[in-house]
């Protein structure tokens, strides 16, 4: 633990002096011609932003530190256990075929890897829509004839979804939890090898005080250049992030809602989520509510961690900017709501700590906002520059720092930019490069996600102001069911979401040419990327899964050596869309046929 | 509140696969502190209240 809390006190010194450092590099430019008022503004707001950039990166150095350098790749053992545990599947308007396959695929795992006695499925339906609850009870039959000999199969439907997923699970836990030591708590497009599954209750087993045991899981299944770009990015950093995060989680690491077990028991005694008074959005049922369960388990003295170790496990991610803003939205306003939560009783001060860093990563995306406006505005709202300090001596012209603002730039960009090229360092020093086609490949997709990152992120940097801003002014965003194969999105649906991050684009440069031209150059960085908002997502969205795939674009390990249990799943989903078969009275023709989370739209 | 999916139609035959009773009670925990204004006009109130 004391290593640990050195690590903590290490990585917020280094925000500290991240944040001090680029305040003094603005202090010297911005006071080229005077320090006013609004310099000051200008100053703080340059400093908390360059302190949540240099958080992110703080997670990044801890594991790039993390030894060994590569976790131990041997398959898991297999070993006897008395446990029981139910896998759960929370869904919730989702295409039943598509889930389904991917509990087919699991079962399967199960019965050849010799563990399918000690795992049940619980379906736990809260779907709305009849139409889809019809599909899901005819191929929940499907599935039952042609898997259900193998395990237990339950399934069943909420009439109200009260408390949203939270709900759901605590109501299998008030039903059935005493039969079960652990739950396997899935997504809809969940996929976990048997083998990780098993590993998890081993250690479960062994560790009377772990409470939850998270899993980090890889993105399949992507297939528009979008989504690829975050397969990539979840496949080749996030493995070295979350090693970081393991490295300064202790007792309190995080539950990010799926792909983790938890001990029935302890999320029973402490993760009954009550709704907070008041209406939504700050009041209501808790939306983010697995880093809640995960602060409340740490809370009861349960140990919550992440091993970044336990491969095996996967979800499927949206595939193009708009179904990720929306996603965004949900969790903008779940994680805002955690100001209500982060006061509560007896809470661990990192889990405190935690929430903070929940809030800061939405208000973050208003703060840059700001800085621009006020970087604008701060020509106009300043005084003409005094020439002559001293009465009879000569005029003393401002001197535009030119070379402490690319300083300032490049520390900032720094700091995005340099965990990520550590990363492709660190990668061909242990040999994980090369299950990304090798160091060049690996370093050639680093810097294309960059690029597109890069042109990707002013737009999102505007939909999340646009949700803090709803969040703020009392709009409840609700539950909109996930989409996970809607795929690319058409010019006219690109420009009818996002006509105003480019008018906000064109009228951010109109200002700028007429209030402060020299920062347009600076400016054209988010502006110019803004103003073709709609065709970035557009063209972000092309599914060419095929042609990126063929050509080595983003290119990781699911690409290469595909997961028996994903391979499985596209085979049972294959063979289940190919027949087509007439389900319930409504017909299943085509993948595309049922589209629920286009209802919602 | 849990329901297992009715076979109006006959069909679909799913009652066999309704989850096992097994209960656990999961307690409602406590997240708000109470409002510190209402505690603190309470404590005052009743200290200068009548005896």
């Amino acid at each position: 633990m004391m290593v640990t809390t050195i690590r903590r006190v290490l990585s917020i010194l280094f925000c500290l002096l991240m944040a001090g450092l680029v305040a003094s590099l603005a202090v010297g430019y911005f006071s080229s011609d005077g320090i006013q008022w609004i310099d000051a503004v200008r100053i703080v707001l340059l400093a908390a932003s360059t302190a949540w950039l240099a958080w992110g990166a703080a997670y990044a150095f801890n594991g790039l530190l993390s030894l060994p350098l590569e976790p131990d790749e041997r398959p898991f053992e297999l070993v006897a256990t008395n446990a029981r545990t139910a896998v759960l599947v929370p869904v919730y308007n989702e295409d039943p075929v598509k889930t389904f396959s991917h509990v087919a695929a699991m079962i399967e795992s199960t019965v050849s890897f010799g563990v399918a006695e000690r795992f049940d499925f619980a379906i736990l339906s809260d779907t709305r829509d009849e139409q889809v609850a019809e599909q899901e009870a005819h191929w929940f039959r499907r599935l039952r004839q042609e898997f259900g000999v193998q395990t237990n199969l339950y399934y069943r439907r909420r009439e109200m979804n009260t408390g949203k997923k939270a709900g759901n699970v605590g109501d299998f836990i008030r039903t059935s939890g005493a039969l079960y030591d652990y739950l396997l708590i899935l997504d809809a497009d969940s996929l976990m090898e048997a083998s990780t599954m098993a590993e998890m209750v081993r250690r479960m087993d062994n560790d009377p005080k772990l409470g939850l045991l998270q899993t980090l899981p890889k993105i399949v299944h992507a297939r528009s250049f979008f989504g690829r770009a975050m397969q990539f990015s979840t496949g080749y950093y996030s493995p070295i992030y979350t090693r970081g995060l393991a490295e300064l989680q202790g007792n309190a690491g995080p539950f990010w809602g799926h792909n983790a077990i938890v001990r029935t028991r302890a999320f029973a005694q402490s993760c009954g989520l009550p709704e907070l008074a008041g209406k939504p959005p700050f009041g209501g049922h808790i939306l983010s509510h697995d880093y809640v369960e995960a602060a409340l388990l740490a809370r009861n003295g349960w140990t919550v961690r992440v091993d970044p170790d336990l491969n095996g496990s996967f979800e499927e991610g949206p595939d193009n900017v708009i179904d990720f803003a929306k996603r965004d939205r949900r969790w903008c306003q779940g994680n805002l709501q955690h100001s209500r939560v982060m006061v509560a009783p007896g809470l661990k001060p990192w889990s405190r700590f935690v929430f903070l860093q929940n809030i800061m990563a939405y208000v973050a995306s208003p703060l840059w906002a700001l800085f621009i406006l006020a970087s604008i505005a701060a020509p106009s709202l300043k005084g003409v520059p005094d020439y002559f300090p001293e009465p009879g001596s000569f005029p003393v012209f401002p001197r535009v720092e030119q070379g402490l603002a690319l300083t300032l730039l490049v520390g900032v960009f720094g700091l995005l930019i340099g965990p990520k090229l550590l990363i492709v360092v660190r990668g061909a020093i242990s040999g994980a490069n090369a299950r990304f086609g090798g160091t060049w490949r690996a370093l050639l997709n680093t810097l294309t996600e960059i690029l597109s990152t890069s042109l990707l992120a002013p737009i999102m940097l505007m939909f999340q102001c646009r949700a803090v801003l709803e969040v703020f002014s009392g709009m409840d965003g609700g539950w909109p069911a996930t989409d996970r194969e809607a795929g690319s999105v058409s010019l006219s649906e690109a420009w009818a979401a996002s006509w105003w991050v480019s008018a906000t684009g064109f009228v951010t440069l109109g200002f700028a040419f007429q209030f402060a031209p020299e920062y347009v150059s600076w400016l054209l960085l988010v502006a110019g990327p803004q103003v073709f908002a709609p065709l970035l997502i557009h063209i972000s969205s092309w599914s060419a899964s095929g042609r990126l795939k063929d050509a080595d674009i983003f290119l990781t390990s699911a690409d290469t050596h595909p997961s028996p249990v994903v391979l499985r799943q596209e085979a049972v989903l294959t063979r289940w869309r190919g027949e087509g078969k007439d389900a319930g009275g409504v017909a299943v023709e085509a993948p595309g046929n049922l589209t629920p989370a286009g209802l919602d739209r | 509140m849990t329901r297992v999916l009715e076979a109006g139609n006959g069909r679909l035959e799913l009652d066999g696969f309704a989850l096992p009773v097994a209960p656990m009670a999961m307690p409602e925990q406590v997240l708000e502190r109470p409002r510190v204004r209402t505690a603190f006009f309470a404590t005052i109130l009743k200290r200068f209240a009548w005896k």
